[in-house]
């Protein structure tokens, strides 16, 4: 049986997904403070933050270890803890905010696409076909 | 602004439109390929070289017009997005001739040309 690994998987577009993210949101945040960073630092922070965030979980999907593994599963529960509590943040005050992050509005700029992305990637992180390639199987699968 | 203002305005607006009428070509036929379970084809690679051609242009012609006095609103989001439209194909390209490409760098393309297509279609918003 051939070895299963991320390499040919699902995880080449999750992958794709996540650096298109990296590059749209920090390309974004770093001109923006850049240009105007006074203008709505804590926006801005949040969207280099969400591009930090990307670019790690994407690293991680292509360099498939039981670190990266593990990684990848915390840095997808930070994302979407983040969209949660800015999307809900930015609902609720949104003085806090005088311009858009990636994450206001759960995302809304973006088609919800930052809402629903860290959702897709943890169902894909916790099959045990991922896991194994990983090298992260769990107790219950060995 | 003036009628040749005005007319280069639409040119811009056609130019546009254009180039992501081209991208979502290449984004239907990608996920075509990705449905059959194939590898992008050389041709539909070829295909978006040519769209990135026309991208790099598209991002000269902007930056030579800002550079000689146009002022966007907000000239930071429309840099990055600038930014964003140059770099993703051929990032979708180097994917896709990597070792054993399969249909996830198909579905990979569709993703990155659907991307730009929104990210040109913001441009012309933020321009």
């Amino acid at each position: 049986m051939a070895t299963p690994h991320t390499g040919r998987g699902p995880g080449r577009l999750l992958a794709a997904v996540y650096t298109i993210f990296a590059i749209s949101a920090g390309a974004r945040a770093i001109f923006q403070i850049a240009t105007k960073f006074s203008h709505a630092p804590v926006a801005y922070m949040l969207s280099a933050l969400a591009a930090v965030i990307y670019l790690l979980a994407a690293v991680c999907f292509t360099r498939p270890s039981a670190q990266s593994w593990r990684t990848a599963v915390i840095a997808l529960c930070v994302e979407f803890a983040g969209v949660v509590i800015v999307g809900a943040l930015s609902v609720a005050q949104p003085h806090l905010f005088h311009d858009a992050s990636v994450w206001s509005n759960f995302g809304s700029g973006y088609g919800f696409i930052p809402v629903i992305l860290p959702l897709i990637g943890l169902v894909w992180l916790r099959r045990p076909q991922t896991r194994d390639a990983f090298g992260a199987s769990g107790p219950t699968q060995r | 602004m003036n009628v040749a203002g005005r007319l280069a305005a639409r040119m811009n607006a056609i130019a546009a439109l254009a180039i992501c009428v081209f991208l979502l070509a290449i984004a239907a036929w990608a996920t075509l390929c990705a449905i059959r379970g194939v590898a992008p084809s050389r041709g539909m690679l070829m295909f978006a070289a040519i769209c990135e051609l026309e991208l790099v242009l598209q991002a000269l012609i902007a930056l030579l017009v800002i550079a000689k006095g146009h002022h966007p609103p907000s000239i930071g989001e429309y840099l990055g997005y600038l930014f964003v439209t140059v770099v993703l194909v051929p990032y979708g390209i180097v994917r896709a001739r990597g070792p054993e490409p399969g249909r996830w760098d198909s579905a990979a393309l569709a993703a990155i040309a659907v991307a730009v297509a929104i990210a040109v279609l913001r441009l012309l918003y933020l321009w």
